[in-house]
């Protein structure tokens, strides 16, 4: 298996700290979701994670050792990412998109093989994609064509998953589609997943792990049960609120107020 | 694919033929088999054909391959898809340290100008690489194109004022301008001619890490692509392509351009498919464009930059009207 850790990670752009001395340990395994308001610093520890921003200080441990001294391409058989709002190349079908997820399997002594041609089949068929395989990606919906990008990372074939807001921009029937793929991936494949969500409930349905950050500093961590409350909510996202058991899932289901009405 | 890239190298071996053929006097292809195989040395068609118009029909088709294959690199780096390698202020450096060096110093040997004019293509393109690059790993496309167009009014504004000063100064420019690939003998042009082949062999192993690039950078970065040291070495050619074309050949407009889209339509977007048949497309449309160029006003000659950009302006207008999704 293979473990993920920030240890004292600051990092931040041009002079504006972002993260400051950020220590986390991600459970193995889990879908863990990290949550907080615009500009808390989620988004950039979940780069800093896939080694996408380099730390000012601290470091990101990957298996035990720092990730940025590791060969970026053994990195990328461990760990695959998929950043907000990617941008597929013009023309390029589904299948070519899958395909681009072996690149770190191939070498010059490892050209494409079986395993790499199995490896695309098994990822579509995944994402329940085979159908649509040889269409261009530009022709596919919002949800087929995060299922796609999804694709491309299940090919790569890695334990670790990162994904930046995977749900952003598509319906609530779409993000429910692409939460659902992600929640077997890890049940039935072991995965560890590692994700941006803005919907707390749907956060709070799907993760094992919720990571709440306020202001570049982990404010809150654990089950759903023990970060998501009406108090916590307050102080992470300055939202009053009242935290219901989810009649149906019995997770905390949250109901938010105008900043202004609480009660 | 593979079928394609045949058509499309028969295509340019036919217009190899033709080129070798056509000119103010026409010789049959049974003639230029002989004068390449089986030369006399008397014999007035087989000097024509081994000397001027061998020359000028191995420039048009390395300049011409070396543009299309330096354009379609131009598009992945920036994921643009009208960028050029133009943009990278190649062609801007290139003319200004020939206007440079024929006000300072006159009659000049061919070779010492051309090398004159590699080396100013090399150094813009530095000069905007490190402008855009700003901090490590930071070297956006936007920043790219900001930085090329910038530095490319720089270097022209510097060419104007040299010129304005030494008016005799225009006409040995003017060749750079309008551009041409008959102003040269193959004596002095191989050593960018060997250049340009090697440049283009070396970009054959890394199509594969461009795919992923296309795909844009952090998920080049998520699937283990050294993404600096990519855009680095993909500058690095697009620097030799161009500028060799542009040392050998002057000012050629629209190639590095138009020509990667025609090939993509072709082939699609896999770069294994569409770079290779980008080179053979620019030096089928280059060796076109010179045959039209030497055979359109006999007994003049149309400059072969001229006479790409008739054709590739009106075709570049309607690329941009299509293109739908250019707001993205």
């Amino acid at each position: 298996m293979t473990t993920i850790a920030a240890h004292e990670l600051t990092l931040g752009y041009q002079r504006r700290t972002i993260l400051d001395a950020l220590s986390l340990t991600l459970p193995e395994g889990r879908i863990s979701v990290l949550v907080g308001s615009n500009g808390c610093g989620k988004s950039t520890l979940l780069k800093a994670l896939a080694r996408l921003l380099l730390p000012w200080q601290g470091n990101v441990i990957l298996d035990g050792r720092d990730i940025q001294r590791q060969p970026t391409r053994a990195v990328a058989r461990l760990l695959s990412l998929l950043p907000q709002q990617p941008m597929a190349p013009e023309g390029i079908t589904v299948r070519q998109l899958v395909t681009l997820g072996r690149h770190p399997h191939q070498s010059w002594l490892a050209q494409w093989s079986e395993q790499d041609e199995r490896k695309v089949e098994q990822a579509l068929t995944r994402t329940e994609l085979s159908e649509f395989a040889e269409r261009r990606v530009e022709t596919l919906s919002g949800g087929q064509r995060q299922r796609a990008w999804i694709a491309m990372a299940v090919a790569q074939d890695t334990p670790l998953m990162l994904l930046d807001e995977p749900t952003s921009f598509l319906d609530l029937a779409h993000q429910m589609e692409v939460l659902e793929l992600l929640a077997s991936l890890n049940r039935e494949s072991g995965k560890t997943i590692v994700m941006v969500l803005h919907d707390l409930n749907l956060a709070c349905r799907y993760a094992d792990h919720i990571v709440a950050l306020r202001d570049g500093r982990i404010h809150a961590q654990g089950t759903p049960h023990e970060v998501i409350t009406r108090q916590r909510v307050k102080e992470i996202f300055q939202l009053d609120c009242q935290v219901i058991d989810d009649p149906y899932f019995h997770t905390p289901l949250c109901i938010p107020f105008a900043r202004r009405e609480g009660r | 694919m593979r079928v394609r890239l045949g058509w499309l190298a028969s295509g340019l071996a036919v217009a190899f033929v033709l080129s070798l053929m056509a000119g103010a006097h026409w010789v049959g292809p049974v003639k230029v088999w002989h004068a390449l195989w089986s030369p006399s040395a008397t014999d007035v068609d087989d000097l024509l054909i081994r000397t001027t118009r061998l020359t000028r029909t191995l420039v048009a088709l390395i300049v011409g391959a070396g543009l299309g294959m330096a354009g379609g690199i131009m598009q992945t780096l920036t994921r643009n898809p009208l960028a050029s390698p133009g943009l990278l202020g190649i062609n801007a450096g290139a003319l200004f340290v020939v206007v440079l060096l024929v006000t300072l110093g006159g009659a000049l040997p061919v070779w010492l100008v051309s090398a004159g004019a590699f080396g100013g293509a090399a150094l813009a393109a530095a000069a905007v690489w490190w402008i855009a690059m700003g901090r490590p790993g930071q070297a956006g496309p936007l920043r790219l194109i900001l930085a090329g167009a910038a530095l490319t009014a720089l270097f022209h504004a510097f060419s104007q004022a040299l010129l304005v000063v030494d008016q005799q100064g225009l006409d040995s420019v003017l060749f750079w301008l309008a551009g041409s690939v008959s102003a040269r003998p193959l004596s002095e042009v191989w050593p960018l001619m060997l250049l340009s082949l090697v440049a283009l062999l070396a970009c054959w192993p890394l199509s594969g890490q461009w795919n992923v690039l296309a795909a844009g950078e952090s998920i080049a970065v998520g699937a283990g692509v050294r993404v600096g040291r990519l855009q680095g070495v993909s500058v690095a050619l697009i620097v030799v392509l161009a500028g060799a074309a542009v040392a050998m050949a002057g000012n050629i407009a629209f190639v590095g351009l138009i020509v990667p889209h025609v090939a993509r339509r072709l082939t699609g977007p896999d770069h294994r498919h569409w770079l290779p048949a980008a080179a053979l497309v620019g030096a089928t449309t280059l060796l076109l464009a010179d045959i039209a160029a030497r055979t359109l006003i006999l007994p003049g000659e149309v400059p072969i930059g001229v006479m790409t950009a008739l054709v590739g302006a009106p075709l570049f207008m309607g690329l941009i009207r299509r293109q739908g999704h250019l707001n993205d």
